[in-house]
């Protein structure tokens, strides 16, 4: 019936009106007479005009009515016959018209036909290829705009792009990349007029060569420009500056130039309301993802820390306190046809203040006592990298990428520690040096099977400086100490080798393994020294260290995943043969060790709709160098760690069920999971805790088992046009360690979380989120036990009125039950907004943070030994109007 | 019907335009190959539809390949159809009506975490080939 009327609407459509006046109808048959059907029949005028159209009937019968009258050509056409033409003239007088053919039989059947046209959209295998030109309607101005109108593609209110269900890896031009995820910069910058093609790369490889082999569902954009703009520059600039508050501003700019054949990008920051565009200095080396390559996890931290120590349960803006600057520059340069190199610099410089007060009471055995520590504390960051990495093309199968780091950086932390009212002035000083070179061979030797080589050697130094004015450890040292050093220098070296090998079946499996040999140096020296008031100096023994460590790993990877029907089974094994190395100086230990790291995981779709999983895995591991040391190493003013002073292999066992009823078609989805975990030999600690001073020593005792329960569930709740969530999670653990000569004791520790939130999607310009979170925690030990209850709650409110203007307020409310009721609860609000005008060229913004003005935030926590109450000093109030443009020329 | 013609790779073609569905389109028909077909609901021209496409040109048809096969094989794909079975009845307004509901679930269970911000929909929910239907026109 519906197909019926679609026809008939249809019709109507193409046809149009025809007002009927004269009729011509015949009957068209071939030589011997057959009726022929289904043949259309054309009246044509002089001009070759299609005026009117029909077809024949099963009896090979038309009839066709004419508006006009005059000179017609009636034209019949079917398949496999000559075509029939006839003359025809209507006059005002005849009302009906009478043609018969007789089509000759055609000895010359269709040939076929192939048809090229340019299609705005061409498939290339996993490419899909968009002209830009066709999806511009003229009102477009950046890229991001043109990618709005292009089908599948989501644009995000951040500048995050989806392509249909997945989120981008990485927006390209001519195939290079300047900016990984940081792709918004581009897209929301780019005039796109030079745009020529947009390109979809689904199933995309960051290696071109594993195109195909690997398992990927990344999708990545290209972007390619027309000739005739070889040479554009374009980016924006936002500046926003304190109103009524003390001197505060953020100030951003970029700016980028790309032609077909070099492409810059350079970027400026500085700001000090909280924004952190630099990052620590310890992971600074942690910058390049680019090329395939081992060592990954190595990575080495400096002995000591001095920090301010920062309120983790609040939003990074709110506790930090800083005055930053930083400038990145990156060029591509292809320098031949072959070889392309990239270049990237960075450079920042960082102040970070923090103002603390701590109270903590330890309660062990019968011990106990109460310790205050004041901190103000100043740090100096400054730090930077050079990266240059070339690519060069051997031929289509193969590919030679090399890459080199080099990273540099130094903080100066000062701290005024007033500890139990003994003032006293701290600082430490800490350079790193990191070098990195890596080099990666990949050869696709056929359709389906790759090779990677992959080499890489690394070295870091980080020599550090510690003084304080004063000697808090109270008796630990017999020496009448007025003022403590510590020189402490920590040298790591890697060079690691692997020959990695995908081989995809004709079934589609995929089977990988890896065999390689690493080797890691590391030597740890520092000089402890505390000095009298006659500036003599004192180096106890046991506190000084000159160790140097070696690690030869042989180590074989495999894997493989079977698929059969709707379960899929996955078993991963990792073996490794280990040399390990001590030398202490006065003691050398060679000890080797063999392992096989094995896991399972399986996984089931019952229907669509519902999925089971289930994971386990076994996991040795070796104990770092710094677990192995065997003497005391300074970590704060008043504590000091001591490693095994043997290698030794933990275990960890590890399970998890999980089912889950999902779809993203459904209003509500649903998971229920449960994680197990145990550790028959582990690595703790043997704390000797006095009030003044704490030495802490591993020890390799039998580990401890952990629970874990965890729900969610989410409802799309129509009727009110809401999204409700609640999630609750259950966790018991227990572990061992050792305090005080208290022998080994076993620790508790249980926690129950729950949440709930509301999220409207009303079709009116106002929207809120509410939500609510609360956690139960429960510790106890031998001879000690404490819960506490902590709170978090929030309203969010969105008000959009068109595409212009935007405001959005935050509040949220943190509640610690155990701390005293005058300091349980603190609340905070931020207000923002924007209005964007001339196609969002220019913004206009207000952005008000805690406006409240709170001074300090005081968070509880509980741990095995006793509790601790720490209040921060928080970024005061400040408003900031600001206004961004961007520019291009 | 217009008048208008066109060589598309030296095939004669004849222009039609319609409207349907919330989009404009425009298709170019050739009399030669006189069939009255085309791709997605597109027939009842005197001819071949050879290309159509919207007025925006975000969806385009074009044949790429014109090749004659024999009643066999024919009956042969048709045969494949008929095995596909069904097990439920619904008309294309109940079937419309669940598949909206369904994207504004899927777009609500999206947007539930709180750093996400929701991002401002365009006025109309459907953007496909399809956009308004006969039902909701004039509304």
């Amino acid at each position: 019936m519906l197909v019926k009327k679609l026809i008939v609407i249809l019709f109507i459509v193409f046809v149009s009106s025809a007002k009927a006046q004269t009729t011509v109808n015949g009957q068209i048959i071939d030589d011997f007479g057959d009726q022929i059907n289904n043949a259309s029949v054309l009246i044509k005028d002089s001009e070759d005009h299609i005026l009117q159209f029909g077809f024949t009937n099963s009896q090979g019968q038309y009839d066709i009515q004419i508006e006009n009258e005059g000179e017609f050509v009636v034209e019949v056409n079917k398949i496999g016959f000559v075509k029939g033409v006839k003359a025809l003239t209507v006059t005002r007088d005849k009302k009906q018209y009478s043609l018969d053919f007789i089509l000759q039989e055609q000895s010359e059947e269709l040939r076929e036909l192939v048809i090229e046209i340019d299609n705005p959209i061409q498939l290339r295998g996993d490419t899909l290829v968009y002209d830009a030109k066709v999806f511009a309607t003229g009102r477009e101005q950046v890229v991001e705009d043109l990618l709005k109108n292009i089908p599948g593609i989501t644009v995000e209110k951040d500048g995050k792009i989806k392509f249909e269900d997945t989120y981008i890896e990485k927006v390209m031009v001519g195939g290079d990349d300047l900016f990984n995820r940081g792709y918004a910069i581009l897209t929301k910058n780019m005039p796109n007029k030079p745009l020529d093609k947009v390109e979809i790369l689904r199933n995309y490889s960051n290696n071109k060569l594993l195109k195909g082999v690997e398992e990927s569902g990344r999708v990545a954009l290209n972007l390619t420009i027309d000739d005739e703009y070889q040479n554009i520059w374009f980016g924006d600039i936002s500046v926003n500056y304190g109103l009524v508050t003390e001197n505060r501003y953020d100030v951003t700019g970029n700016l980028m130039n790309f032609s077909n054949k070099y492409k810059n990008f350079l970027n400026v920051g500085m700001n000090n309301v909280g924004i952190d565009r630099i990052g620590s200095l310890n992971s600074m080396f942690y910058n390049n993802y680019e090329i395939e390559t081992v060592g990954q996890s190595k990575s080495l931290y400096p002995l000591m820390s001095l920090s301010g120590g920062r309120a983790y349960q609040l939003k990074d803006h709110r506790t930090r306190i800083n005055n930053a600057e930083n400038i990145s520059l990156s060029s591509i340069v292809p320098l031949s046809e072959k070889l392309k190199v990239k270049l990237t610099g960075f450079l920042g410089f960082d102040e970070n203040y923090a103002y603390n007060y701590r109270f903590s009471a330890t309660e062990i055995g019968d011990t106990y006592f109460e310790n205050t520590e004041n901190t103000d504390f100043k740090s100096h960051v400054k730090s930077g990298y050079i990266n240059l990495l070339a690519t060069y093309d051997v031929s289509k199968t193969q590919m030679l990428q090399a890459s080199s780091i080099y990273n540099f950086g130094n903080s100066d932390n000062n701290n005024n520690l007033t500890f139990n009212n003994i003032s006293t002035l701290e600082r430490l000083e800490t350079r790193n040096t990191f070098t990195d070179h890596k080099l990666t061979y990949t050869h696709k030797w056929n359709e389906r099977n790759v090779v990677l080589f992959k080499t890489r050697y690394f070295s870091n130094d980080i020599p550090q400086n510690y003084a304080i004015n004063d000697y808090l450890m109270g008796d630990l040292f017999a020496f009448d100490a007025e003022r403590m050093q510590n020189d402490a220098k920590n040298s790591q070296s890697f060079f690691g080798t692997e020959a990695d090998f995908k081989l995809r079946q004709k079934s589609g499996d995929l089977i990988e393994f890896q065999v390689g040999y690493a080797h890691e140096k590391q030597n740890i020296n520092t000089k402890f020294s505390l000095f009298d008031s006659n500036n003599t100096a004192f180096l106890p023994e046991d506190f000084q260290s000159n160790s140097h460590f070696g690690l030869h790993d042989l180590y074989a990877k495999s894997g493989y995943m079977w698929q059969i029907r709707k379960v899929k089974l996955g078993v991963n094994a990792e073996a490794h043969q280990l040399f390990n190395r001590f030398d202490s100086g006065d003691s050398e230990k060679t000890q080797n060790y063999f392992y096989l790291n094995p896991s399972v995981n399986f996984k089931w779709d019952i229907t669509p709709t519902q999925n089971f999983s289930a994971f386990y895995n076994l996991r040795f591991q070796n104990t770092n160098f710094t677990q192995v040391n065997d003497s005391y190493l300074l970590s704060s003013s008043r504590s000091f760690h001591r490693g095994l002073g043997e290698f030794k292999l933990t275990d960890s066992q590890m399970a998890n069920l999980n089912y889950s009823i999902r779809h993203f078609l459904n209003r509500y989805s649903f998971s229920l999971g449960l994680d197990y975990s145990t550790q028959s030999n582990v690595l703790s600690n043997r704390n000797t805790i006095e009030q003044n001073s704490s030495l802490s020593e591993s020890i390799f005792i039998k580990g401890g088992e952990a629970y874990g329960l965890n729900f969610r569930g989410n409802y799309y709740w129509r009727a009110i046009k809401s999204n409700l969530k609640l999630e609750s999670r259950y966790s018991l653990s227990t572990s061992f360690n050792e305090v005080n000569n208290s022998g080994l004791r076993e620790n508790q520790y249980a926690t129950q979380f729950y949440s709930f939130d509301w999220r409207t999607r009303f079709k009116f310009p106002l929207n809120f989120h509410i939500g609510t979170e609360w956690t139960f925690s429960k510790v106890k030990s031998p001879d000690f036990s404490n819960s506490y209850t902590n709170g978090f709650s929030y309203l969010d409110l969105f008000y959009t009125v068109g595409e212009n203007l935007d405001i959005k307020a935050v509040t949220e409310h943190y509640y610690f039950g155990s701390l005293e009721k005058n300091q349980r609860n603190h609340l905070f609000l931020d207000v923002e907004a924007t209005y964007k005008f001339d196609n969002d060229k220019y913004t206009v913004s207000l952005r008000g943070n805690n406006l409240f003005n709170k001074q300090n935030f005081t968070t509880y926590a509980v741990s095995d030994i006793g509790y601790s109450q720490t209040s921060y000093r928080l970024m005061p109030r400040y408003v900031l109007i600001g206004f961004k443009s961007r520019f291009n020329f | 019907m217009i008048n208008e013609k066109k060589l598309i790779d030296g095939i004669e073609c004849y222009k039609a335009t319609a409207s349907f569905r919330g989009r404009n389109w425009e298709a170019w028909y050739t009399p030669s190959i006189p069939y009255s077909a085309g791709p997605m609901k597109f027939h009842g021209l005197p001819g071949l539809i050879i290309e159509i496409s919207d007025e925006t040109k975000r969806y385009n048809y074009v044949a790429t390949k014109v090749e004659r096969i024999k009643y066999s094989i024919y009956q042969e794909q048709l045969d494949k159809f008929k095995n596909i079975s069904y097990n439920q009845e619904q008309t294309l307004m109940e079937f419309v009506k669940e598949k909206d509901e369904a994207k504004e679930n899927m777009f609500a269970a999206m947007n539930n975490s709180r750093e996400v911000q929701i991002i401002s929909q365009p006025s109309r929910l459907r953007n496909n080939i399809e956009s308004i239907y006969e039902w909701e026109e004039n509304k």
